[in-house]
């Protein structure tokens, strides 16, 4: 028939549907999306994959400079510049330092696409996009300044928010050649699934169903506040991995439980449990058992989400800076020569670093 | 699904109403077949897919037939050119992000996207034919079939076989060039000589042969193209532009979804949308009275039109532009009511609604009688079809039927039955 | 396959029909089933007005009728006649056309009350709706009436007044298209009380059983300790121990035991009669049939969940969202089908779409 996991399955509950109450729920229905098949990693997983770029890219770079610069350049170099440069070309840009980097150009598409006023949808797809480009690809191979407006022209495309590519280069004074480039090798690396379950929709239902599973005993216009704050963390929260670890509900449940613990646990408690969530166990009958520990297994997952959320790998200033400066040494091996050389002259203040540079990180 | 296979093909074909309908003119526009095998054929893709003839020519994208180098699988190679100016076209990029999500057995799907030089090939399933064309060789073949009984020729291979059945063989057998090539369908059979095929012996075939498809392959079709409906709607996915020319079928009498280029995903309304959507026959009364924002219910309206036409053959509203559209339209369903103002007056907030120049002598309660004469159904024995019908040609997007309601339709009970 | 050539036999039967049948039916008689025990015996010297063979000589002979015009027929002749399709009723004037599926047996001497009980069937299957359909008891009451009338005018209204009679059927046909999905509802509803109460009937018998063999039971077990008693009396007789005293013992032992089985079988009577346990049990019984026999078509084939996580309100105004309500304001909207309850039924499916999915705990299992 079909050779996808979902119809084969589809197809053998048909087959048992009398003996047993194995149904397709919607819970299916988000496993069938590319966000859960494509996008959705445990973070030993996720984890190797990114060490494991690291590591390739660290390689391929070490030879590199080996063989053409070391070799091209030979005369030039006296053996003291020499080791500086194996040094310093030896130990690459690490898995945790691309991830600080790429957070903090992430960050920057949000920037960026505030400034447009783009909606959320568009802002958030940026920035999924951007993030997930770099889980497959180096810093070194593409710097993320030179991706930024292709993700965000892409995401405007994908989201159907439409402008032109005059328009959009217009706006964000970029030169639209430079844009488009690297579109194409941006959608292949997103494995031209551009779909995603994004957190704002499910945020408005849980403001809707909250309201009704609470009815009576909460005020609405409080309920809108909690809203709102909760929509500006669910933004913030795709500058962290939790989109890969979590499923959407999962996530916007934890930003609300962030914003007022005890209002949404109250939700969740009349909604799942209808009993106090404190009841020993002893005393419950076994469909209580059954919510009891599903409802202990969604707190675990939120409180793991929120920890996730939390977590920052924003690098600060002088990290940044540093990361950056090495990424720019592996694309022109050159400045590193000329900075070590300028270095050995002062000779005193190693941090000093040319200007531009500068500029360019903050 | 085989029990539902067989039971589709193993029908016997049996004359339906003697009966045609007034136009004659047949929609030959997409017999794009095998002599216009594309002068760029043998060129390789990435070289992984070999591209054989040309299928096809759209706005923004070109069809070939392919083959997968390693494994000799047929696939469909849609190529994109790629826009200098804006990059990848957004067309192209809704249609892969969508169809990227939809994996079902209704509904075509996507093995890959390849990105060479100036152009973006997408990878397709291969399938046989589309809806209309399908329909136009079966006709064909009731048109053979006829004249061949009526000169008394025993040739009992082609008269004993369905029509429906006898083209599918023709594909298998890879003949199906012959049939759809041929100038003169009828002169081309293998026939005794001596008998002249006159241009009025060939009208009088013509008049009395169907143009439909046989009642259980209609419900069969129309049920697969609900469930592939349903299922974009259940990803919250509108097709917008399902019509018989995108509806794909293979040899095992299954129906797909395809052309995913004018689909696009919905949640909130937003009111961007064009209004240019769904080719103008299956277009649906709200987009054709100027509604810019919709939902699923534009889908169910092209079902409903779609349906129809694979009962009788010929599209149900066939309008010339848009006005005599919204006439056609009209004149069968029924003007809008006193009763649709009170319960919603979905109409009276239409741009395009012109109460006044309007005709409201068909108040649009026969409906059903309108529907069971242009189809040539009996009010009687077809009367779930026309239910299924008339609920689906609804002039109130409101009162369509979803797509799961549809499912869920009587008409469809003894699908059901054998599935489950 | 049996259905679809069903479907394609009754296509060819249209085609064979005149022009187009105007009289529409748009009931299934499916309860025509009945005895031919049922089969009067007076009627032994009835002869078929069609071929003329006569009961007397043939008496397997069987007549049916066809609700179309209740003429009375013999069982060859129909095969005879309607086999090849439906076509006119051999009657001399009557001009109606029949089919070979719809005739059944007549149950009632009296044709009249045949024609009324027909009619009477058709129209409750359509005119289905029940109390709480109404909003007053005046509306049912109305309904009632109005039901009668539509019986009364089919059943007695002939080929005479025609044109009254298609009034008839238009109006019960417009009804039926107007209330189908409630017609739908109703009747399944009908099925289902039918079907609770013989199955609640059933269950009772086996209840009313198992206590009877209790109390049997129980009446033997009486039996065997009086016997036992008897030996222990004389048993404690024999060891010389005081009459009287033993007496009083085996009394007082025999009273508290007989207390206690009455206990026991008051207890047991409570349980068997108690509504938990049948409550209980038909609880499981309609939780079987909404598993198993009232699957939704869906697109997984009928697989699909049906409890939601979520329930949309009824009264969906209760929902405080300023947004969606503004936007059910605007004409635009409104014109192209909005409705505000299917967005918030769209909404909360999100916000539970992947709620069941840990992901990293599936993530590794798939690993």
């Amino acid at each position: 028939m079909s050779s996808t996991k979902t119809s084969d399955k589809a197809a053998k509950t048909a087959d048992n549907i009398l003996f047993t109450n194995q149904r397709v729920t919607d819970d299916d229905i988000y496993r069938n999306s590319t966000q859960f098949s494509a996008w959705s990693f445990t973070k030993e997983s996720l984890n190797e994959i990114r060490v494991e770029l690291a590591n390739k890219t660290r390689l391929r770079y070490q030879q590199k400079i080996e063989s053409y610069f070391m070799e091209e350049e030979a005369e030039t170099l006296n053996d003291e510049e020499k080791e500086a440069i194996k040094l310093e070309f030896s130990l690459g840009i690490s898995a945790e330092e691309q991830l600080q980097i790429v957070t903090l150009y992430t960050q920057k598409v949000q920037v960026f696409c505030t400034k447009l006023k783009l909606p959320s949808e568009v802002v958030a797809t940026s920035m999924l996009f951007f993030k997930k480009f770099y889980i497959t690809n180096s810093v070194i191979d593409l710097h993320p300044k030179n991706l930024i407006f292709t993700c965000i022209f892409l995401a405007c495309k994908s989201e159907n928010h439409f402008i032109s590519a005059e328009t959009f280069a217009a706006k964000v004074k970029q030169d639209k050649q430079k844009i488009l480039e690297n579109e194409f090798r941006l959608l292949e690396s997103l494995k031209f699934s551009l779909m995603n379950h994004h957190l704002f929709k499910p945020l408005h239902g849980f403001y809707l169903d909250i309201q009704s599973v609470l009815q009576g005993k909460i005020d609405k216009n409080y309920l809108g506040t909690v809203y709102e704050k909760s929509k500006k963390m669910l933004i913030n929260s795709y500058l962290s991995d939790a989109f890969y670890y979590y499923s959407p509900p999962h996530i916007t449940l934890t930003a609300l439980i962030m914003e007022d613990e005890q209002l949404i646990l109250k939700y969740l408690e009349l909604k799942f449990l209808g009993f106090d969530p404190e009841t020993s166990s002893d005393s419950l009958t076994e469909s209580q058992k059954i919510s009891k520990n599903m409802y202990d297994k969604l707190m675990k997952t939120v409180s793991s989400c929120k920890t996730d959320i939390k977590t920052s790998f924003l690098p600060d200033r002088d990290t940044a800076w540093k990361i950056d400066a090495r990424i720019h040494y592996f694309i022109d091996p050159s400045a590193f020569v000329k900075r070590f050389r300028a270095q050995k002259e002062t000779a005193s203040d190693i941090t000093e670093e040319p200007d531009q540079k500068k500029q360019k990180v903050e | 699904m085989s029990t539902r296979d067989s039971q589709a093909s193993n029908e016997r074909q049996v004359p339906r109403n003697p009966s045609v309908s007034s136009s004659s003119s047949f929609n030959t526009t997409n017999n794009n077949n095998s002599t216009t095998a594309a002068n760029n054929a043998d060129e390789e893709i990435d070289g992984k897919y070999k591209q054989l003839e040309k299928l096809g020519k759209g706005t923004y994208a070109t069809v070939y037939t392919g083959i997968n180098k390693k494994t000799g699988q047929l696939v469909a190679l849609k190529e994109i050119k790629l826009d200098q100016e804006e990059g990848t076209p957004s067309t192209a990029i809704r249609e892969i992000s969508l169809m990227k999500e939809l994996k079902h057995e209704n509904i075509v799907r996507l093995y890959d996207v390849i990105h060479t030089e100036e152009k973006l090939t997408l990878v397709f399933e291969k399938m046989d034919n589309d809806l209309r064309k399908y329909m136009d060789l079966v006709y064909k073949e009731r048109l053979k079939m006829q004249q061949q009984n009526s000169q008394q020729v025993t040739n009992e291979a082609s008269s004993a076989v369905p029509p429906e059945v006898s083209v599918l063989r023709n594909i298998i057998n890879g003949s199906e060039g012959n049939n759809v090539s041929g100038e003169t369908p009828i002169s081309s059979i293998t026939g005794p000589p001596t008998i002249d095929s006159s241009a009025s012996n060939e009208r009088m075939y013509t008049a009395n042969v169907s143009k439909g498809l046989d009642p259980s392959l209609v419900k069969f079709f129309a049920f697969q193209l609900i469930n592939g409906t349903n299922y974009c709607h259940e990803n919250k996915i509108l097709h917008r532009d399902l019509k018989p020319q995108n509806l794909l079928i293979n040899k095992n009498l299954q129906l797909k979804l395809g052309d995913f280029g004018l689909a696009r995903a919905f949640g909130l309304p937003v009111s961007s949308f064009s209004s240019d959507v769904v080719t103008l026959w299956y277009r649906s009364i709200d987009v054709l009275l100027g509604s810019k924002s919709y939902f699923t219910s534009i889908d169910t309206w092209s079902i409903g039109c779609i349906i129809a036409e694979m009962i009788s053959g010929v599209p149900l509203f066939k309008g010339a532009n848009e006005d005599d559209q919204i006439l056609k339209i009209f004149q069968l369903i029924g003007y809008p009511r006193e009763r649709d103002l009170v319960n919603s007056g979905w109409y009276i907030n239409l741009p395009k609604y012109n109460g006044k120049i309007w005709d409201f002598a068909n108040s649009g309660l026969d409906t059903i009688h309108a529907l069971a004469n242009t189809l040539k159904l009996n009010l009687e024995t077809d009367f779930l079809t026309l239910d299924l019908l008339v609920k689906l040609l609804q002039l109130d997007p409101l009162r369509r039927l979803t797509t799961l309601e549809a499912l869920e339709h009587p008409y469809f009970n003894d699908l059901r039955r054998s599935t489950i | 396959m049996s259905e679809a050539i069903a479907l394609t036999e009754n296509i060819e039967q249209i085609d064979l029909t005149e022009p187009k049948t105007e009289t529409i039916k748009l009931y299934s008689d499916d309860d025509s089933d009945v005895d031919s025990e049922n089969e009067n015996d007076d009627m032994r010297d009835i002869v078929c007005p069609i071929c003329k063979t006569s009961r007397y000589l043939s008496p397997d002979m069987k007549f049916l009728v066809n609700p179309e015009c209740y003429h009375k027929i013999c069982e060859s002749c129909v095969d005879r006649i309607f086999t090849l399709g439906p076509t006119k009723c051999p009657y001399e004037n009557c001009n109606k056309i029949l089919r070979k599926l719809k005739f059944k047996r007549q149950i009632f001497d009296n044709i009249e009350i045949e024609k009324e009980i027909d009619v009477r069937n058709k129209v409750y299957k359509i005119m289905n709706k029940f109390l709480e359909d109404f909003e007053t008891r005046e509306d049912y009451d109305k309904f009632l009436e109005d039901r009668e009338d539509v019986i009364f005018e089919l059943s007695n209204l002939d080929s005479n007044n025609e044109t009254q009679l298609e009034e008839v059927e238009k109006k019960l046909m417009k009804y039926e298209q107007m209330n189908k999905r409630l017609i739908q509802e109703n009747n399944q509803k009908m099925k289902s009380q039918e079907m609770k109460q013989s199955d609640m009937e059933s269950v009772q018998q086996t209840l009313q059983k198992e206590r009877l063999a209790l109390l049997k039971k129980m009446e033997e077990q009486n039996i065997e300790d009086n016997q036992s008693y008897k030996q222990k009396i004389i048993a404690e007789l024999s060891k010389g121990t005081d009459k009287n005293k033993i007496i009083a013992n085996v009394k007082m032992e025999i009273k508290l035991k007989k207390s206690s089985q009455r206990r026991k079988l008051e207890e047991l009577n409570k349980v068997l009669k108690s509504n938990s346990y049948t409550h209980n049990h038909f609880n499981k019984m309609q939780d079987a049939n909404e598993e198993f026999a009232d699957v939704p078509f869906t697109p997984f084939n009928g697989d699909r969940e049906l409890h939601k996580k979520y329930k949309v309100l009824e009264d969906y105004d209760f929902y405080y969202d300023p947004f969606i309500s503004n936007l059910s304001k605007v004409p635009k909207y409104i014109a192209n089908g909005f409705n505000e309850k299917n967005i918030y039924d769209k909404l909360l499916n999100e916000a539970f779409l992947g709620f069941g999915v840990f992901v990293e705990e599936e993530k590794k299992q798939a690993n």
